[in-house]
C-alpha cells in the first residue's frame, strides 16, 4: 500500500484533501498501468483522469480500505476497457506491412541514438498493440495484466472476482491466439528487429 | 519441428512482452492534471446535484398529488342506502337493467315460411 488505511477512510468520508493525497500517491503507478494497457501515450492522461473521477464517486462503495488497490486496479481496467472499445481500430494493415513501414521510417529518421531508442520503443508498442488486436479487448487486458504488468493469479482473482481456474483457461486461450498471430507475422517482426 | 517453432515463438513473445513493459514507461504528468481532475469532479457533482434536485421535486409533487387525490376521494358523499362502495344490490342492478331495455313501441314479428320464397321462384 502506498498510503495509510486511515487516509483512505478519510477520503471515503468525503475529505477532499485526503482524496488529493491518495491521487498524488497512486497517479504515477496508475498512469504506468494505463500506458501498458492501452499502448497509446497520448491518451494515458485522459484515461487516468477518468479512473480517478470514477474513484471519487465510487469510493463509498469500498467496504474495507484493505481492498483499495484491487479496487483501483478494477477501475483502471474498466476505464482502459472502455477506452479501447471506443478507439478500437480495424486491423487494416498486417504486422508484416507495418514493420516494413516502421523500418523505412527508422532508416530515414534515426540520426541520433536518442531518436533510435525512441523509434524502437514506438515500434515495439505498435507491434504489440497490433498483436493484441488479434484478441478481444477483455483478453487483451487480461493478458497485459498478467504478462506485462506481472500480476499474479491471486491478484487477478481479486481484480476480476473470478476463480483461478477460469482465469487460467482464459489466459491460455488468449495467449494461444496471440501466439498464432505472432507466429504468422514473425518474419515481419524479425525484419524490424523487434523481440530478438 | 513444428513444436520447436512454436516453442521459439513462445520465448520470443515473452521477450516482446518484456520489451513492451520497458517501452511503455509512464508518461510525464502535465502540470494541469490535478486541476483538470477537480474541474471534472465539480462538473459531475453539479450535474448530479441538478438531477437530484429535479428528482426531489418530482417526488414531492407526486406525494402532494397523492394526498390531494386521497382527500378528494374521501370528500365525495356516498349514495344513500349504499355501503359506500356499491350503490345497489345485484337484484336492484338487474331490475334497473330491465327498465333500461323497456321500449315504447313494439310490433309482432311476422315469420314467413321459406317455402313461400321458394314458391315465388327465389330459391329455384
Amino acid at each position: 500500500m502506498l498510503v495509510e488505511f486511515e487516509l483512505i477512510k478519510k477520503a471515503q468520508d468525503g475529505d477532499a484533501a485526503a482524496f488529493n493525497q491518495v491521487v498524488v500517491a497512486y497517479r504515477r503507478k496508475t498512469l504506468g498501468t494505463i500506458a501498458r494497457l492501452i499502448g497509446r501515450p497520448e491518451d494515458v492522461e485522459d484515461v487516468a483522469q477518468e479512473v480517478f473521477l470514477r474513484l471519487y464517486f465510487s469510493l463509498d462503495q469500498l467496504r474495507t480500505p484493505e481492498g483499495f488497490e484491487a479496487w483501483l486496479y478494477r477501475l483502471t481496467v474498466n476505464a482502459a476497457y472502455d477506452h479501447l472499445r471506443k478507439h478500437r481500430r480495424r486491423a487494416e494493415t498486417r504486422v508484416a506491412d507495418l514493420s516494413e513501414q516502421q523500418m523505412t521510417m527508422a532508416d530515414a529518421a534515426a540520426s541520433s541514438s536518442v531518436d533510435r531508442d525512441e523509434i524502437r520503443k514506438r515500434q515495439i508498442r505498435e507491434t504489440v498493440d497490433e498483436l493484441l488486436s488479434s484478441v478481444s479487448t477483455e483478453d487483451r487486458i487480461l493478458l497485459t495484466l498478467k504478462e506485462v504488468e506481472g500480476l499474479s493469479l491471486k491478484d487477478l482473482e481479486k481484480v476480476y472476482g473470478a476463480n483461478e481456474n477460469a482465469l487460467k483457461v482464459r489466459l491460455f486461450r488468449a495467449r494461444q491466439r496471440v501466439l498464432k498471430a505472432y507466429h504468422g507475422s514473425e518474419k515481419g517482426i524479425q525484419k524490424a528487429g523487434v523481440g530478438s | 519441428m513444428q513444436y520447436e517453432d512454436f516453442s521459439n515463438s513462445n520465448e520470443r513473445l515473452d521477450r516482446l512482452f518484456a520489451e513492451y513493459r520497458d517501452a511503455c514507461d509512464a508518461p510525464e504528468l502535465s502540470a494541469g492534471f490535478m486541476p483538470a481532475l477537480w474541474q471534472k469532479i465539480e462538473a459531475r457533482q453539479s450535474t448530479s446535484w441538478v438531477f437530484k434536485k429535479i428528482s426531489g421535486w418530482f417526488v414531492a409533487a407526486s406525494a402532494a398529488a397523492t394526498v390531494v387525490l386521497g382527500l378528494a376521494l374521501l370528500s365525495i358523499p356516498s349514495m344513500p342506502g349504499s355501503n359506500g362502495n356499491y350503490a345497489t344490490t345485484y337484484v336492484e342492478a338487474l331490475a334497473a337493467d330491465h327498465i333500461a331495455e323497456y321500449t315504447l313501441y313494439t310490433e309482432p314479428v311476422h315469420a314467413e315460411k321459406i317455402a313461400d320464397y321458394s314458391a315465388g321462384g327465389i330459391l329455384e
